[in-house]
């Protein structure tokens, strides 16, 4: 369960400041929501938040159990590193057996031979499976998805779901898919951010037609290049 | 020639000797003339292509073309720049870069395909999720998961709890090595080199004068002490700042904020420069111009404070830095006056009473002179406080972690 009092926010989003939540309080209890937002760029400060990635400019976030990084979010897959390096990274933080990591990584996906590649050199398809099998080796209480889930059409997107489901029984689950299925499919309410006030409701389907999940380009500011040869 | 062009097409490298003799064989003074000669060999190698048993497959035939049109742009060029295209050993000077890029992008191409085929023959093996393999394979993954969790099977590989400090400042030290030494191998040799060229720079110059000790230390070393401690110094600063205002890739993990990255690079260096100045120590040792040090732990001690400091300036660059991108451009203006006063090319018992007020207000030039002092036992420092140089990486650090706080807040992952 997460728990957001007084809760104040203004990220900088495509360059300007602007409002995620103002003085907000917010229960939220183990439950399946889809994270929806009145400005489509504010999804992303939105997660951060709920992840406890960042503190908010007041107010406290806290949650009970451990929490996810935002699932399918490729964001720790950059530079010269092998498939191998991240499962190692991840098996050390959460302290997993890291043989173990592997292989269950090996059975489940498509292509495993990429596993020894570059990250630079995968391809997307791979990277796309990649970000989503190494989500389901730590287990969490709070599960945070910040893209669309895999498709069901082929072997990897069905295995998937079947373990992502039982991993995620139980358990609390925010996702912030662009597609509007996904949400339909996963999650039984929904959380808000408008205007700098935040709001759960159980009329789904109504807070789609409302706040329909639209996809924002991919920002790129020269901040984000620099990083890149940084690391 | 028409035997003589077919085998060049299956060996890439000599379009250019065929293309050199088409045009020694026909009139090829005017740029029509020779675009004439050069269309018909594009024209005769496409024919060739078509003539293959088995026919040659899309990317091969495309990048063939490709290397063809590129030999004849870089030909031409030098043709109108007026190269001696006869000569024996002529070859373009972009050539071999080119081919190589091209030879780069056929294998990535190859890969992607080999991926689709894979991707196709996995889905064709198992369209059904339902299907008794698939089945037994989610079985065994399902087991495996459950082993996994720390909580409930034995999988773990840790007593203690997982996401403590030492631990994820260990797991980034080890991944961010991996990315400094798959970024550049030549990078990680640099590092063993710099320390050793503002040694020998230091060094010259007291030779020029010829001074073969200062208060009592002989110069390779007392250039060893203040050039690699300023180099380990200097890269710790750029590194950690570096990691505290751009590096927003790993803080999307939630238990790591932005002071594990920058202590984990930190180390990074701290390990690195202890091993290349100790290697430069071993060498000059061996060569008879350097001594060991008169108090081991006591130098190894000071060495992490300048270090400690170095990490808390970085830190605070790197605050700085997230308010005002500019201040970046500053930094190195800000690092040469730094060097100047910070007892690196001489201790101020050097310099006249009056300026030594000026260096020692620097805690570096503490630092670096105590250094001295603990390697020398022969060279009594009397500048140098002890108490001056460790509050100040007290006060330091405690800034550094404050900040730190303060700018949590505004670091956003990507």
């Amino acid at each position: 369960m997460i728990l957001l009092s007084r809760v104040s926010d203004s990220p900088r989003v495509a360059g300007s400041k602007r409002l995620l939540a103002d003085r907000v309080d917010l229960d939220l209890p183990v439950d399946r929501y889809a994270l929806l937002t009145g400005d489509p760029h504010l999804r992303r400060p939105a997660i951060d938040l709920l992840a406890r990635l960042r503190p908010p400019h007041a107010g406290h976030v806290t949650a009970v159990g451990s929490s996810s990084w935002p699932i399918g979010r490729p964001g720790f897959i950059r530079g010269k590193v092998t498939g191998r390096h991240i499962v190692a990274l991840v098996a050390r933080l959460y302290g997993l057996d890291m043989a173990l990591s592997n292989g269950i990584l090996e059975t489940l996906l498509t292509s495993p031979a990429q596993l020894d590649e570059l990250s630079t050199h995968w391809p997307i398809e791979f990277r796309r499976e990649f970000v989503f099998a190494i989500a389901l080796l730590p287990p969490f209480d709070i599960y945070i998805v910040d893209a669309p889930f895999p498709s069901p059409r082929d072997r990897f997107g069905q295995m998937w779901r079947v373990l992502f489901d039982e991993r995620t029984e139980g358990k609390t689950l925010i996702t912030s898919s662009t597609r509007g299925r996904d949400l339909v499919e996963f999650c039984s309410k929904a959380i808000i951010f408008d205007r700098g006030w935040a709001t759960v409701t159980d009329r789904l389907e109504e807070a789609l037609d409302q706040y329909p999940p639209v996809a924002t380009p991919p920002e790129r500011t020269d901040r984000q290049e620099e990083a890149d040869e940084e690391i | 020639m028409s035997a003589q062009q077919a085998e060049t097409a299956s060996t890439k490298r000599s379009y250019l000797t065929v293309l050199l003799r088409a045009l020694a064989g026909a009139p090829h003074e005017t740029m029509g003339d020779r675009r004439r000669i050069y269309d018909s060999a594009q024209k005769y190698l496409l024919r060739f292509f078509d003539s293959q048993d088995p026919p040659m497959d899309e990317d091969t035939r495309e990048i063939e073309i490709r290397i063809l049109r590129q030999t004849i742009r870089l030909l031409e060029l030098d043709i109108r720049a007026g190269i001696d295209v006869w000569a024996p050993n002529y070859r373009p000077a972009e050539l071999d870069a080119i081919l190589e890029n091209l030879e780069r992008s056929r294998r990535v191409r190859l890969d992607r395909k080999r991926g689709i085929v894979e991707r196709e023959r996995a889905s064709a093996g198992a369209p059904d999720p339902a299907s008794p393999a698939d089945t037994a394979t989610v079985d065994r993954l399902r087991q495996a998961l459950a082993f996994l969790d720390p909580r409930t099977g034995t999988g773990s590989t840790t007593s203690s709890s997982p996401s403590n400090t030492i631990n994820i400042v260990r797991a980034l030290v080890l991944h961010q090595f991996h990315l400094i030494a798959s970024e550049s191998r030549i990078a990680v040799v640099w590092l063993l080199i710099q320390p050793a060229v503002l040694l020998a720079i230091i060094h010259v110059g007291y030779l020029l004068v010829d001074t073969r000790t200062i208060l009592n230390m002989d110069v390779p070393t007392f250039a060893l002490l203040g050039g690699g401690s300023w180099v380990m110094f200097r890269q710790v600063i750029f590194r950690v700042t570096g990691q505290i205002s751009h590096n927003r890739v790993l803080v999307n993990f939630p238990m790591i904020t932005p002071m594990h990255q920058a202590v984990a690079v930190a180390l990074i260096y701290l390990v690195i420069f202890t091993v290349s100045l100790t290697t430069i120590s071993l060498i000059g040792g061996a060569l008879g111009l350097m001594g060991p040090p008169d108090h081991m732990a006591l130098v190894a001690v000071h060495f992490v404070g300048i270090w400690a400091l170095g990490l808390s300036l970085g830190v605070l660059f790197g605050t700085i830095d997230i308010f005002w991108p500019y201040f970046n451009r500053l930094t190195p203006v800000i690092e040469r006056i730094l060097q100047l006063f910070s007892s690196i090319f001489f201790v101020t018992e050097q310099l006249p009473e009056a300026y030594r007020g000026y260096i020692l207000w620097n805690p570096l030039a503490h630092g670096t002179q105590l250094l001295r002092s603990f390697y020398f036992d022969a060279y009594v420092c009397s500048d140098a406080s002890l108490s001056y140089f460790w509050l100040s990486v007290i006060a330091g650090l405690s800034i550094a972690l404050i900040a730190e706080r303060l700018i949590r807040r505004y670091i956003q992952p990507m």
